[in-house]
C-alpha cells in the first residue's frame, strides 16, 4: 500500500525526497534500498590511535577509495561499513598499510556470527538515513537479512524488538528528525512508546497501514512529542473515528499537518508557542547609563575576587548589603555542586529565614557590617573578561534616589574559603551541626561554581559614586542560554531549503539547484544521473540517496524498475 | 507585631498573582487586562527579558500575550531605602508557562477543516484545562512604595525588570 491517492498530498513527510512517495516510486525506493543493505558489510579497523577517526576513514578512503560508511569508536576499533562483500575483502588486502606511523589493521566481521545486537545495529544503519535525518522502520518482518538471521524466532515479537531497536537507536547516536513506522500491523502504540523516550523532539512521524483503532492507543504519547510537525496515520481504523483528528490534535499539540491535510495555522501556532519579547542579554536606559553600569561592573568584579576591601569606599554609613542563597531556582548544576552550607548562616531570604532577629543580623548596615558580610563568603573568581557572554545586565533610572539599577546576573567560581568561617561570627551556637562541619572537609562547603543575580542602587557622585544598597542572590550554576542572543539568530535568518521544507513547496523542476547540502561528487553525480535516465531531480535525489551515492547502484536500479514499469510518470523531466 | 519581613514576602506573593490570573471565558476584556499587575504606577519603567516596555498600559498589553504563567517565589530580600519612600526588592523563583497551545486568551491555531468531523472538545477548546511546561528560572528586581507594608490595594510600583534566567531544555515554549 501507499500513500497514493492521500487527497493528492504526495510526500507526506513534506520531504521532496523522502521515500514517503507515492506506489511505483515507493518500489524504487525500495529496490535501492535492499541493493544497498544486501550487501553491507561490518568492519574492524585497528591500530588508527595515531590520528582521529575521521583522519583515519578519510585515510582509508584515499587510500583504498573504499568508504567506510557509518563509523564509529568501539574500544580500540574503529567500526564501519563497507558497501560490499567485495570492498570488504579489498580492504583486507590493505593489512598493514601505514597510517600515522602504525600499521593499520582490517578485520570483516562475520555476518553470520554476528550477536543479536550486532544484527539490529546493523538493521539500523541500514535503515537510517543521515541525510535525511530519517528512520524507515517501515515494514520491518519483511528485512530479508532480519529474517534470514532468524531474528523472528529469536525475537518472539516485534514489541520486544522494537524497545531493543530504541536503545540501540539512542546508543548510535542517531540524529533523527523523522520515522517511518508504516506496515508493521501495530494495534496500539505500546510495542513502540519507547519511540517518544528516544526521540522527543521528533518532527514527522509515519504509522500508516498499520491496524490501530482505538483513540485511546494515541493517549501513552500525550505531550510526548513537543515538536511533532506532521503526522501520517492513513489506512489504520483509527481514522475513521469522528473524533479522530479533535484526539490527535489534543496528543500533539505542535501538530500542523495531519493524513497530509493542513490542521493548524503554523504561524499563528508558532507565535503561542514563543514569548511575545525575544530575549536580550543587556538592556541599558541610556548611553550614559550604560557608560557609568558597564565600568562600574567590570571595576567592582574585579576587586571582588581580588581585594574586597578596595571596594569599601564606595560604601556609605547608610549603604545596605545582604544575601540570598536559593538552592531551588531551576538549574542544571550538577547535585554534586549545589553546595550552599557557606551561605546559609549568611542567607537573608525572607522565604526562608523567618526568625526576625536573623533577618535583622544578616542585613549589612555600613561599611564595618558590610565588609564583615563580604569576609565571610568564599572568594571567586569571575569570567568577564573572557567570557563576556555568560553575563547578563539590566541598567535603568532609579529617580527617587537620583541613581539608578543595576541588575547583573551570571555566574562565578568559588576559589578559596572564606577568609572569616561565617560561624566564628554569628556569636551564636544556634547550629551546632554546622560548627561541627567548620574546617574545609565537609561536602556542604565544598567550593563549586554558581550563578548569581545581584541588584546595585548607584548614586553617582562627584568623580565618583556610591552603592546605597548591593543585594546578591547565589543560586545553583545555570547555563546562560536564556539570554544569549546567538542561538536565537540562525532561526532569525531564513532558513535554507533542507530535510524540514514544507509540504505545500512544489516539485523541483530539473535545472533547479542543487540542494545545498551535497558535497560536489555527490552533485556531479546527481547530474550525470539526471541527463543518463531523464529522472526530475527530486527522484534522482532519491535515487542517489538510497543508492548510498553510488553511481552503478542507482543506474541499475533505475533501469530494473523502469523495465518493470514502476517508475511513475512524473518521475520524469 | 507582623514581622515587616513577612508582610512584604506576602505582598509580593499577591503581585505576582496578578500575573498568573487565568482569563475565563466571556469575562470583560478590559477588565482582564486592568487586572494585571494593576498596582504598577502609569508611568512605571518595565523591563521584560531585557525588553524596555513603556508604564503600565503596554506592560498589561504585552503581557496580555505572553502564555498563561504560574509563578512559584523562592527567594525574596529588600532594603529600605531612607529619605526616599522606597523599598527596593530582589526575588528569585520559578515560573512554568501553559504549553497546551493556547493563547493566554484561549485561542488556539486550529483550522476548521471543511469535511473532516469536528467533535464537541472543538468547540469548548477554550476551557480545555492548562498543560504546564518545565519549571524556568527567573529574577525580578522591584521598586515599590513604603506604603506596601499596609497592603497592595493602590499603585505602589516604580519599575518592575523580570527576566528568565535558566531555560531547561524541554521547554516547548521558545523563550
Amino acid at each position: 500500500m501507499s500513500f497514493r491517492g492521500n487527497r493528492g498530498n504526495r510526500g507526506g513527510f513534506g520531504m521532496p525526497n523522502s521515500s514517503n512517495i507515492t506506489g511505483p516510486g515507493a518500489q524504487l525506493n525500495q529496490l535501492a534500498n535492499e541493493q544497498q543493505l544486501r550487501n553491507a558489510v561490518q568492519v574492524e579497523v585497528r591500530g588508527w590511535q595515531g590520528g582521529s577517526k575521521d583522519d583515519v576513514v578519510a585515510f582509508i578512503s584515499r587510500k583504498t577509495r573504499i568508504t567506510l560508511m557509518s563509523s564509529s569508536i568501539e574500544n580500540d576499533a574503529v567500526v564501519g561499513y563497507v558497501k560490499t562483500q567485495n570492498d570488504a575483502n579489498q580492504l583486507k588486502s590493505w593489512n598493514g598499510v601505514r597510517f600515522a606511523g602504525n600499521a593499520l589493521e582490517f578485520k570483516v566481521r562475520s555476518t553470520a556470527t554476528s550477536s543479536t545486537i550486532e544484527m539490529l545495529k546493523a538493521f539500523l544503519h541500514r535503515r537510517y538515513n543521515q541525510q535525511l535525518k530519517m528512520l524507515d522502520l517501515s515494514n520491518i518482518a519483511s528485512d530479508t537479512q532480519l529474517q534470514s538471521q532468524g531474528a523472528f524466532s529469536s525475537m518472539t515479537t516485534q514489541s520486544k524488538m522494537f524497545p531493543a531497536l530504541m536503545k540501540l537507536a539512542s546508543q548510535e547516536k542517531f540524529i533523527v528528525e523523522s520515522v517511518n513506522l508504516s506496515d508493521n500491523n501495530l494495534q496500539d502504540l505500546s510495542g513502540i512508546s519507547s519511540l517518544a523516550q528516544t526521540f522527543p523532539h521528533l518532527v514527522n512521524l509515519a504509522l500508516s497501514n498499520n491496524a490501530i483503532s482505538r483513540l485511546k492507543a494515541l493517549e501513552i504519547w500525550k505531550h510526548k512529542f513537543k515538536a511533532l510537525r506532521e503526522l501520517v496515520m492513513a489506512n489504520n481504523p483509527i481514522t475513521s473515528n469522528p473524533l479522530y483528528k479533535d484526539e490527535v490534535s489534543k496528543v500533539f499539540p505542535r501538530l500542523v499537518i495531519l493524513d497530509g491535510v493542513v490542521i493548524r495555522d503554523e504561524a499563528k501556532l508558532k507565535a503561542i508557542y514563543e514569548l511575545p519579547l525575544p530575549h536580550k542579554q543587556f538592556f541599558f536606559e541610556d548611553a550614559e547609563i550604560q557608560q557609568l553600569s558597564t565600568q562600574f561592573i567590570s571595576n567592582f568584579l574585579q576587586c571582588w575576587d581580588n581585594d574586597r576591601s578596595q571596594l569599601m569606599p564606595l560604601y556609605t554609613p547608610d549603604s545596605q548589603f545582604s544575601l540570598s542563597a536559593d538552592s531551588s531556582v531551576p538549574n542544571d548544576a550538577q547535585a554534586s555542586d549545589v553546595s550552599f552550607g557557606l551561605y546559609l548562616p549568611l542567607s537573608r531570604n525572607i522565604s526562608r529565614v523567618s526568625n526576625t532577629r536573623s533577618r535583622e543580623q544578616r542585613l549589612g548596615k555600613g561599611q564595618e557590617q558590610i565588609y564583615k558580610l563580604f569576609q565571610q563568603l568564599p572568594k571567586t573568581k569571575h569570567k568577564l573578561d573572557t567570557d563576556p557572554q555568560l553575563y547578563s545586565v539590566e541598567a535603568w533610572r532609579y529617580p527617587q534616589v537620583n541613581g539608578f539599577l543595576v541588575s547583573l546576573h551570571g555566574e562565578d567560581q568559588e576559589v578559596a574559603q572564606p577568609e572569616v568561617h561565617p560561624d566564628q561570627n554569628n556569636g551564636s551556637n544556634r547550629n551546632r551541626n554546622y560548627r561541627r562541619n567548620v574546617g574545609g572537609s565537609s561536602s556542604n562547603n565544598k567550593l563549586t561554581p554558581k550563578s548569581f543575580d545581584r541588584v546595585f542602587t548607584i548614586v553617582p557622585g562627584p568623580g565618583s559614586l556610591i552603592i546605597a544598597s548591593d543585594m546578591l542572590i547565589v543560586r545553583p550554576l545555570a547555563n546562560a542560554k536564556a539570554w544569549s542572543e546567538q542561538e536565537m539568530q540562525p532561526q532569525q535568518q531564513p532558513s535554507q531549503p533542507q530535510s524540514n521544507t514544507t509540504s505545500t513547496q512544489g516539485t523541483p523542476q530539473p535545472g533547479v539547484q542543487l540542494p545545498p547540502n551535497l558535497t560536489p561528487q555527490q552533485g556531479q553525480m546527481v547530474e550525470r544521473l539526471m541527463m543518463e535516465t531523464k529522472l526530475n531531480l527530486q527522484f534522482t535525489l532519491l535515487l542517489s540517496e538510497q543508492a548510498g551515492w553510488n553511481y552503478e547502484n542507482a543506474l541499475r536500479g533505475f533501469t530494473e524498475s523502469h523495465q518493470n514499469g514502476q517508475v511513475p510518470p512524473e518521475a520524469f523531466q | 507585631m507582623v514581622d515587616q519581613g513577612t508582610q512584604l514576602e506576602q505582598a509580593v506573593k499577591d503581585l505576582f498573582t496578578t500575573l498568573d490570573k487565568q482569563y475565563t471565558q466571556n469575562f470583560p476584556l478590559d477588565q482582564y487586562k486592568a487586572s494585571l499587575l494593576p498596582q504598577l504606577k502609569p508611568a512605571s519603567p518595565v523591563i521584560l527579558n531585557g525588553n524596555p516596555i513603556g508604564g503600565k498600559a503596554s506592560f498589561q498589553e504585552v503581557w496580555m500575550k505572553f502564555p498563561s504563567t504560574q509563578h512559584s517565589i523562592t527567594s525574596v530580600d529588600y532594603h529600605i531605602i531612607v529619605g526616599t519612600g522606597t523599598v527596593i526588592v530582589n526575588i528569585s523563583g520559578k515560573v512554568r508557562f501553559d504549553e497546551s497551545g493556547k493563547t493566554r486568551l484561549g485561542e488556539t491555531a486550529d483550522l476548521q477543516i471543511q469535511g473532516l468531523p469536528t467533535g464537541p472538545s472543538a468547540t469548548t477548546g477554550n476551557s480545555a484545562r492548562a498543560f504546564w511546561g518545565s519549571w524556568v528560572g527567573f529574577n525580578a528586581n522591584l521598586i515599590v512604595d513604603e506604603t506596601i507594608f499596609q497592603g497592595i490595594n493602590n499603585e505602589l510600583i516604580n519599575s518592575l525588570n523580570w527576566k528568565v534566567i535558566y531555560t531547561p531544555d524541554d521547554s516547548a515554549i521558545k523563550i
